[in-house]
């Protein structure tokens, strides 16, 4: 009896972390989507957050995020909420570190970063996919050589982006609240990361300022 | 954090010995500040930034060891440093939580430099080399540690005796903070209650 409970919590287990994507039905090319192109933001912008942040060994704090986008080049700040600088860096291509103090210069963390900021603001590079779930909620799902990519929109509008890794695993989840259109994009007044896993971390982020046409 | 550290050993140190010098001149004469309180803007530059980041609020000092540093915008928070303990509160969804994610154990330090500079030993810190020229006034750390976040502070004095009009805190290559100050008090009656809770 014992074996075969811990089997079925094997076997559920297994059923839960590396499930992949669900499956889409009736997929068709949506380029053109409204939902799938209003959950990035398009051209140059700044965002300034404050950023609650738990990490999965309980640490947790308050920072300031600052992402900067202007085409393909991605600038990203931490500062402490007095102003002073943490970890600066950008990525045109290529990512480079301006300043990073401990703990913000361990290995890693300025590639974690990087990969947040993507996830929330910039679309990934494929032809999105449009279909329904088995729930009936429909979805633009991305998919290229990193991994999967799916925009739904919550109940009130604000897009949901669940990402997996190439290998299928769950990856990161982001949930906007409190959503308006500007520009064309669904700008969210707060935002939650979930990025699973063994080093899994939980960032809330408040919206303090977003400009565009910088 | 040293982050903190770094913040409450210049914040009340970049408005008290200016006081002091401004009354003072080259030759510096103890100022007796007993409490300052007065309203500051606060630009955030930074190599990546377009345009810079500001913030304002206020802050409260009384002697010998108690400090309200409060950001009303563009979020609510406060840090407060009341007889060697320091605490940092940001408001969420309508109330104050404190922020624990930091170490507070450099407060015996912090009060050493702030007491010492209340009694005019300006130059005399072990902290900073101290230049003057004029109204300006510039301090570069000698602690390596302290070096690694802050290269250099420059304090604009006032022409009135007494005032500060800007401190700009320098972390390396186009990353600076600007304190712009406004509504200086001196020695205003002050609830002591505000450094206790936010």
């Amino acid at each position: 009896m014992r074996s075969c409970c811990a089997a079925l919590l094997l076997l559920v287990l297994c059923a839960c972390t590396a499930s992949g994507p669900p499956g889409l039905d009736d997929p068709r090319a949506c380029a053109d989507s409204r939902n799938c192109a209003s959950a990035f933001p398009r051209g140059s912008w700044q965002f300034v957050h404050l950023i609650e942040f738990s990490l999965a060994d309980g640490a947790g704090g308050t920072v300031i995020g600052v992402t900067v986008l202007d085409g393909q080049t991605i600038k990203c700040a931490l500062t402490t909420t007095e102003g002073m600088t943490l970890f600066e860096a950008e990525s045109a291509g290529s990512l480079k570190v301006l300043r990073a103090v401990s703990p913000f210069d361990k290995p890693g963390f300025a590639q974690g970063l990087l990969a947040d900021v993507r996830t929330i603001f910039v679309r990934p590079q494929a032809a999105p996919l449009c279909g329904m779930l088995d729930e009936g909620q429909s979805v633009c799902r991305y998919r290229n050589k990193s991994g999967i990519t799916d925009v739904m929109s919550t109940e009130d509008g604000c897009p949901r982006i669940t990402t997996w890794t190439a290998a299928g695993l769950p990856d990161r989840t982001i949930t906007a609240h409190d959503c308006s259109l500007n520009h064309g994009y669904q700008l969210a007044r707060s935002l939650v990361l979930q990025a699973v896993g063994k080093g899994g971390y939980i960032l809330k982020m408040k919206l303090l300022r977003a400009q565009q046409g910088m | 954090m040293r982050f903190l550290r770094v913040f409450f050993l210049i914040v009340p140190g970049l408005i008290l010995p200016v006081i002091a010098l401004a009354a003072g001149g080259s030759a510096v004469q103890p100022v007796r500040v007993q409490a300052v309180q007065a309203d500051f803007s606060q630009e955030k530059h930074l190599k990546i930034l377009v345009r810079p980041l500001i913030s304002r609020g206020r802050f409260l000092f009384k002697a010998p060891d108690s400090l309200r540093w409060e950001y009303t915008s563009p979020f609510h928070s406060v840090l407060l440093m009341d007889k060697g303990r320091v605490r940092k509160f940001i408001e969420k969804n309508g109330r104050f939580v404190e922020d624990t994610g930091m170490r507070l154990d450099a407060m015996q330090v912090v009060m050493t430099e702030i007491s010492g500079w209340l009694d005019g030993r300006f130059t005399d810190n072990a902290a900073f080399a101290v230049t003057r020229d004029g109204q300006a006034v510039r301090l570069v750390p000698k602690d390596k540690g302290m070096a690694v976040f802050i290269s250099a502070i420059e304090l604009k004095l006032s022409d009135r005796p007494g005032l500060l009009d800007s401190v700009t805190i320098h972390e390396g290559e186009g990353a600076f903070t600007r304190l712009i100050f406004s509504g200086a008090a001196f020695n205003p009656p002050i609830d002591a209650g505000l450094f206790a809770a936010p």
